[in-house]
């Protein structure tokens, strides 16, 4: 069921990044909405749940964008594996902790897709206005992330309780 | 007897009465002043009270039905409203697919238009996917242009939808020439709306605001078909080539249906 639901925020996301936000011009360079998300279930959740998740956002991110196959599902990978390694010994429920680890994973997923168009992409090149992008979206990070955070946790808490009263009536019955 | 006597003189001076003050105006004196001034109070309290009732009475109705009417005009213009809109936007879309369907017959060869679904999630990246696939005859590798110019490239099909790495991307290259001077380049994405044209030979010279055009020399893109505009011009001492700046025509920021190239076209293009 936990998995359901992060892959219907996902796709909820996806579509949000996709073809609403374009739509607008000043955030034409908002981040990955995902990132909170893959954020969230490394710190939060466990691998069996987290990783299905990984693996499903990296591949719908990397059918829709025009990068390389597997971009995007290594950045997620990575990610997540930096989210579960850091909940060992930060805590996850300081929300300016992990709107911090949100930013990182943020500038962590621009040096991967960066690092593809300096060093691998068949023209080479640096886009020019690449310290704008990064502001931008460090920014934008670091402004929205609490926000998608909180509504995730909140969601997250409402479903467990849910989850927890299907299970306790049906122990009844 | 005397009755009688008193009936007829009775009636005579009614009669009398009334042709004396028949031929007479009315003056409100005397006791018919004061009648009047004793009746005319009490009938004008009444008839205000049974006005005022009758015109609340009369207006509370009207304003129900005045706030009715209010209730089904609002609805009726909400309506006019939404009709408006539908058809400010079937005639904005009316004016686009003519001038897609020109474009269309100008080309004189086989293309299918598609609406445009959605934009590349990453910045760093740009690319559209479009709502035509191979089933409608897609194939990888289609040039995709608009009334404006050249939009992309087909990098991506599937069944019904296909993505488009748009002239823009860091990816994409197109072998284009200068209108004017025919100097020739490759046109290079630069993300942020612009394109860079590289391989560009000193001793051109070129004009900010010329045209940059493609070459057809790549074997992908139809010749002639324009780009954009030359917006900044670099010459360095040193060096053979210069570095040319290129805004495109297309503006990818509004951009809701393309022209897809079928093969067959680009055969007959060529």
């Amino acid at each position: 069921m936990t998995i359901s639901f992060y892959i219907l925020i996902s796709l909820s996301l996806v579509i949000i990044k996709t073809v609403l936000i374009p739509g607008i011009t000043v955030f034409s360079k908002f981040y990955d909405l995902l990132i909170p998300i893959i954020v969230y279930l490394g710190f939060f959740r466990s691998t069996k749940e987290g990783l299905p998740i990984v693996v499903f956002s990296g591949l719908i991110m990397d059918s829709l964008s025009g990068g390389p196959v597997g971009l995007y599902f290594a950045a997620y990978l990575w990610l997540y594996l930096a989210g579960r390694w850091m909940s060992l010994f930060l805590h996850g429920g300081n929300i300016f902790l992990i709107t911090i680890a949100v930013a990182i994973g943020v500038m962590f997923e621009i040096l991967i897709l960066l690092g593809y168009l300096v060093f691998l992409a068949p023209g080479a090149s640096m886009p020019e206005d690449a310290i704008e992008t990064i502001t931008i979206q460090l920014l934008l990070a670091i402004i929205t992330a609490p926000v998608i955070l909180s509504v995730i946790g909140w969601a997250q808490k409402k479903l467990d309780r849910w989850r927890a009263s299907i299970v306790k009536d049906r122990r009844q019955y | 007897m005397v009755i009688f006597v008193g009936v007829i003189f009775l009636f005579a001076a009614c009669i009398l009465l009334i042709t004396l003050t028949s031929r007479q105006p009315q003056v409100a004196q005397g006791p018919g002043r004061f009648a009047i001034s004793l009746v005319a109070p009490f009938q004008q309290m009444i008839v205000s009270s049974s006005r005022f009732c009758r015109d609340v009475w009369k207006n509370y109705f009207a304003l129900v039905s005045v706030a009715e009417e209010n209730q089904r005009l609002q609805k009726e213009l909400r309506k006019a409203q939404s009709l408006n809109h539908r058809c400010s936007e079937t005639l904005l879309a009316n004016v686009r697919f003519h001038a897609l369907l020109d474009l269309k017959h100008e080309i004189k060869h086989q293309s299918i238009a598609a609406q445009v679904i959605s934009k590349d999630p990453s910045p760093w990246f740009q690319t559209l996917l479009i709502g035509k696939g191979s089933d409608d005859g897609i194939i990888q590798g289609a040039p995709v242009i608009n009334t404006q110019g050249v939009v992309g490239l087909v990098v991506q099909v599937t069944d019904h939808y296909a993505k488009v790495r748009i002239v823009t991307d860091p990816n994409s290259s197109v072998d284009s020439v200068i209108q004017k001077s025919r100097a020739r380049g490759i046109l290079k994405g630069g993300t942020s709306g612009y394109c860079v044209l590289d391989y560009v030979l000193h001793k051109h010279l070129l004009n900010l605001g010329d045209t940059v055009v493609t070459s057809g020399m790549d074997g992908v893109f139809p010749k002639g078909l324009p780009i954009g505009r030359v917006t900044d011009i670099l010459k360095h001492d040193a060096g053979i080539f210069q570095e040319v700046t290129v805004i495109p025509y297309v503006d990818f920021e509004r951009l809701e249906e393309v022209l897809v190239i079928t093969p067959s076209a680009q055969a007959g293009l060529q």
